[in-house]
């Protein structure tokens, strides 16, 4: 997958996982949207993890500032 | 003077471990002589003068607090980030007259010291003023004097007598929140090395944090302590270093007991409990993880610490152990008064047998052991169709259900039944609101029960971390968000 199509996924997953519909580009952050908080965010990256079949170790998850962010992790351990 | 040695003796006399938010140590003897300016200038200021502090939570806020405390001069704890008008609000209700921003830290730093000039002080002088959010969303101003807080330090450095200098501390907690001095207590008092957290709301960052810097001292909301044992987070992480975990702002959940049961029944785990007016907790619980931990599913918040007092009294009178009503505060560390509200300061304390004490608004119990337990807020009691609820009881009968990680009940008022129940849940499995109510069926009365539930995945919070009720009604009442 490319940068492209991991974004138009994660855009769903966000969607979904916060019962909204955003328009979410790489440079959103939990800062745009009300309902992405501390609790939430946990639950967005197990729906990331079971979608992409893939497991985020705590340090790679510590500075993730933006969707970009997210998007470039799942590329590399996607590899 | 007892925060003034303990300031002197760890930025003079001995050695002070600080790292910067990048984790890299700040030489002592640039701390020491950024100290001495700070220090110097807030102490040429006015006599009655107050530090409005609005910097980055890091050494510059820290050593601006201390800064004040030594000279005599009252600070008000603020975010850098607060809008202007909020500024100007705390600055109505507290009277502070001088603004430490970046700006003007690095203008003294880079200025002529000035002669140190000590302030007349006394046990009664003015430490701080910390503004609380208020009930009408207007700050209000918590006055607190310096024997409130050299009691708290005391009581702080011979409780953690296991922590030594070798101890790595995480200041999570923003200066803005007072439970942040129990960091300050411990760096004075036991040398710790002090490390400044990063976190702003993902926790994976916390948990980073405390494995990167070997922390081994954790002071933090329970909130947080919730999401750092999800399973989750907790299932990746490394907390094999922490030794002492102090909670506190908010209830003790039994979920989160069960948890830090589960994970931490090897280390020193505190639950502690407080208002901002009894500066800064007034009752600690050190966990046993055993039965006299629990009434029921209440987790006890223990005994009065330190010069604290307190009972638990009705109709002026104080009640015998078993008996409910409200927790009351005491002793030497209550708060001096609400600035600019004479009126509402005599409305929350009270005096019975010639003692003063603090009206907490909690309602609780002292077992026969004197544990004190919190088993709701005097506003959170209400009728429904002729019955008396306790919803934080409610609350705590549904938290020990096994699929529950979170549950918070609210009434809104209905005409029929005077109250509807709702209950905000945050669930480990999917099941159905029907599904639900005929489980909780099995720990609560019919009339117990709430009337709808909602599945949820997160709370509003206010900035302490706490889920903020207030909002939770109103975006509930205006059909916001929160429903799945």
């Amino acid at each position: 997958m490319n940068k492209d199509e991991v974004l138009v996924t994660l855009k769903n997953i966000i969607n979904t996982t916060f019962d909204i519909n955003y328009d979410v580009v790489e440079s959103t952050s939990a800062e745009d949207i009300d309902e992405w908080d501390s609790i939430s965010h946990i639950e967005l990256i197990t729906k990331m993890e079971e979608h992409f079949g893939v497991r985020f170790a705590l340090g790679e998850l510590q500075d993730l500032q933006n969707v970009g962010d997210m998007a470039t992790l799942v590329i590399e351990k996607a590899a | 003077m007892y925060i003034n040695s303990l300031i002197q003796n760890r930025l003079f006399e001995s050695s002070a471990k600080i790292f910067d938010p990048k984790g890299t140590i700040i030489k002592h003897d640039v701390l020491a002589s950024d100290y001495k300016k700070i220090r110097n200038y807030i102490s040429s200021l006015p006599d009655n003068a107050g530090v409005g502090v609005m910097l980055p939570k890091d050494h510059r806020y820290l050593l601006t607090m201390l800064a004040c405390m030594e000279a005599g001069v009252f600070y008000v704890p603020m975010r850098d980030s607060y809008p202007q008008n909020r500024i100007d609000q705390i600055k109505e209700e507290s009277d502070f007259t001088f603004s430490m921003t970046e700006d003007s830290y690095k203008e003294i730093l880079t200025s002529n010291e000035v002669e140190f000039t000590q302030k007349n002080i006394n046990q009664d002088s003015v430490l701080y003023k910390i503004c609380t959010s208020g009930s009408t969303g207007r700050p209000k101003a918590v006055v607190v004097q310096r024997l409130a807080i050299e009691n708290f330090w005391k009581w702080v450095n011979t409780k953690f007598d296991n922590c030594t200098h070798e101890d790595h501390l995480l200041q999570v907690t923003e200066f803005t929140f007072d439970i942040s001095l129990i960091d300050v207590a411990l760096f004075l008092g036991k040398g710790m090395n002090l490390y400044f957290s990063e976190f702003k709301g993902n926790i994976f960052s916390l948990a980073y944090e405390i494995e990167k810097y070997e922390i081994s001292t954790l002071n933090t909301v329970v909130n947080n302590m919730n999401m750092l044992l999800d399973d989750k987070v907790v299932s990746r992480a490394n907390y094999s270093t922490l030794h002492t975990v102090m909670m506190g702002g908010a209830r003790f959940s039994y979920g989160l007991y069960k948890k830090c049961k589960e994970h931490f029944s090897n280390i020193g785990v505190h639950n502690l409990y407080g208002v901002t007016e009894v500066p800064v907790y007034s009752h600690c619980k050190t966990m046993n993880f055993d039965q006299t931990d629990l009434h029921e599913f209440t987790v006890s918040v223990g005994s009065p610490l330190g010069a604290c007092t307190s009972v638990i009294a009705k109709d002026g009178k104080i009640l015998d152990q078993g008996e409910k009503g409200e927790v009351l505060m005491g002793g030497g560390s209550l708060m001096k008064e609400y600035a600019k509200n004479p009126e509402k300061t005599k409305d929350v304390f009270t005096s019975i047998n010639d003692e003063r004490f603090y009206r907490s608004g909690d309602i609780g119990f002292q077992n026969s052991n004197g544990d004190f337990f919190v088993t709701g807020r005097m506003d959170d009691t209400i009728k429904y169709r002729g019955y008396r609820i306790d919803l934080l009881d409610v609350d705590s009968y549904i938290l020990s259900r096994n699929y529950i990680q979170d549950a918070v009940t609210i009434a809104i008022e209905d005409e029929e039944t005077q109250n509807k129940t709702i209950c905000f849940a945050i669930t480990k499995k999917e099941l159905t609101e029907k599904e639900m109510k005929k489980d909780l069926s099995e720990v609560l009365l019919e009339y117990q029960i709430p009337e709808r539930i909602h599945f949820v995945s997160s709370y509003p919070t206010n900035n302490s971390g706490k889920v903020c009720k207030k909002t939770l009604k109103k975006d509930y009442i205006e059909g916001k968000r929160f429903y799945k």
